[in-house]
């Protein structure tokens, strides 16, 4: 068995990647996201308000992972950030604060008719593009470092929270290379690595991420146990602690065999455990003990109904995905949509036909044995140009 | 003169496709024409098709999908850029542009370009648009009463009545018969 530093080069999953990465917000509506929150972060220093002067906001949750996925059925993306205030949580309450960055907003001209009050946040509607969630934040004088606190859904109480610490706790399982083990690619990968720019296998869990939370909204969208899919934070992260055992533990010759692994191992990172014959679900806050990201299964068994079954279908899927071997363009493409929705498979596909048109117009398309119609390869057998005719 | 007329020949044409690493697959070479049948998967994801190319006495090849079938695979739609939907004849370049000529490699320009139309061919199955790029010559539906009315010149009748082409379809029907049986009799012993 060779041991390659090379990714694996598989269609199926550059295919399937590109639609991920087509999910998620554009260069610029990233940059926008960040000249608001900026503006937004400016107006509240200088609303007057002693409290906000030195308060601080920073992007959380997927937006600041790099995880984001559009979302069915709108164009807004939602956004989520922190309004920090540096205070001790003792000298205030939680329904003081959510009030002090609400008046804030509500007194300046331009978010006063964008603001919408949430449970525990503030939202501001920026349509067409996201929404912006700003959940206010104090200091956990209990949790040394970077530890938060942050209003419960009824606002009468504080609850631990660690988004920083969140964030660089998937950073770091993200950061884990898969060990690829393909003699074929350490054969061809002298021909193979000018096809990929990408040439890196980083990034992959996030990329994972990214189908699981796309396929979850694909899923429950008209599912009748819609309300109990599972929340991003808990696939998040029982998927990064099975992507870490996975890898440690494995070698992989293809990136979708990883994947189907990694569907496979994170129901187990659902602890269970029975209380008076009650059973007692808990998905720990890897970056903050106290917190429990499977709160709300305690309410009801269906959250683990809605779980296990949507697991087991994708599990199928991805299954079968694996499975297929030269089946036709169109095979795949319908098999993806099952799995990620008719728009973005589409979407991606054109792009790659406009790309290959462009290529085929510049005299870069050409042939290579065992790849079929490759672009800017050298080793290709590149015809002259022509036109297709007729009727 | 005499070495252009050597490297453009049929029997040039035809072991240049032999060699080919592109077109992996078994023909006949006859003294006015031959055929070449082999297995063309477009891209990593495409199928495999079988595709026959038949190269005759006026320089120009053709290529003819056996299988799978185009007509099938389209569900009833019509298939863009072809010269007939039932026999899967594909339309791969311009005919009085000049982008065939009888000096140029049917394995490295001609067989490319039968690739690159099933590519398109599949994302047109997905897209339901054609991507990629070519000339509909005019459709009877869109000429002027004037062009219609029109007598067809002698030219176009000899077109009609071109026996290489003719002779090229013959060889298709045959190597589709022979292809189905084949793939009947493999199935018969699996």
């Amino acid at each position: 068995m060779t041991k390659s530093m090379y990714p694996i080069i598989n269609e199926k999953w550059t295919l399937l990647r590109e639609i991920a990465e087509s999910l998620e917000l554009t260069e610029t509506q990233k940059k926008l996201a960040e000249e608001r929150y900026e503006a937004v972060a400016k107006v509240l220093a200088e609303s007057g308000n002693p409290l906000l002067e030195h308060a601080k906001i920073y992007p959380q949750g997927s937006f600041r992972l790099g995880t984001s996925v559009k979302p069915l059925g709108r164009e807004e993306f939602d956004l989520d950030f922190v309004c920090h205030v540096p205070i001790d949580s003792s000298m205030i309450t939680s329904k003081e604060i959510y009030s002090v960055v609400g008046d804030a907003l509500s007194s300046h001209g331009t978010y006063e008719k964008m603001l919408e009050p949430k449970k525990r946040c503030w939202r501001l509607n920026y349509a067409g593009d996201f929404h912006m969630d700003i959940t206010p934040s104090t200091i956990d004088e209990q949790h040394s470092g970077d530890g938060e606190m942050v209003p419960d859904k009824e606002l009468s109480d504080w609850k631990e929270s660690n988004p920083i610490g969140y964030a660089e706790w998937v950073e770091r399982m993200d950061s884990i290379s898969p060990t690829v083990s393909s003699p074929r690619m350490a054969m061809e990968s002298a021909s193979i690595e000018p096809l990929d720019t990408d040439n890196s296998n980083n990034g992959v869990l996030k990329k994972f991420i990214q189908i699981i939370k796309r396929n979850r909204d694909v899923y429950f969208q008209e599912h009748p146990l819609g309300d109990y899919a599972p929340i991003s934070i808990l696939l998040t992260t029982i998927a990064a602690k099975a992507y870490q055992m996975c890898v440690e533990r494995k070698s992989y010759t293809d990136m979708l065999e990883l994947f189907e692994d990694v569907l496979r191992a994170m129901p187990r990172f659902i602890q269970r455990s029975n209380e008076w014959g009650d059973s007692k679900y808990m998905v720990e806050n890897p970056s903050h003990p106290k917190e429990n990201f499977a709160e709300k299964w305690n309410d009801s068994r269906l959250y683990e109904d809605a779980f296990n079954t949507w697991n087991s279908d994708f599990i199928r899927l991805v299954r079968e995905l694996r499975a297929m071997e030269g089946k036709g363009l169109d095979v795949y493409a319908n098999k993806m949509k099952e799995l990620l929705g008719k728009n973005p498979v589409e979407r991606v596909i054109e792009v790659r036909a406009k790309s290959m048109y462009d290529h085929k117009s510049s005299g870069t398309l050409g042939i290579l044995a065992g790849l079929g119609t490759v672009a800017n390869t050298a080793s290709a057998v590149t015809p002259k140009k022509n036109t297709f005719f007729g009727s | 003169m005499a070495i252009l007329k050597h490297r453009t020949g049929l029997g040039y044409q035809f072991a240049a496709l032999k060699q080919s690493a592109i077109s992996p697959g078994e023909g006949k070479l006859n003294a006015s024409y031959f055929y070449w049948e082999c297995d063309v998967q477009p891209t990593e994801l495409g199928r495999t098709y079988r595709v026959l190319i038949f190269y005759g006495g006026d320089y120009v090849p053709r290529a003819f999908v056996l299988s799978p079938n185009l007509q099938e695979l389209a569900g009833g739609k019509e298939i863009p850029h072809l010269y007939s939907q039932e026999k899967g004849y594909l339309c791969l370049y311009h005919p009085s542009s000049g982008e065939w000529n009888a000096s140029m490699s049917v394995a490295n320009d001609f067989v490319p370009w039968i690739y690159m139309w099933l590519m398109f061919f599949e994302q047109w199955l997905v897209l339901g648009e054609w991507h990629g790029g070519g000339i509909h010559p005019i459709r009877p539906e869109h000429m002027t009463t004037q062009e219609k009315t029109k007598k067809p010149s002698k030219k176009k009748k000899t077109y009609h009545r071109y026996p290489i082409r003719e002779k090229a379809y013959k060889v298709y029907e045959n190597r589709l018969k022979a292809y189905n049986k084949t793939v009947l009799e493999a199935g018969d012993e699996g």
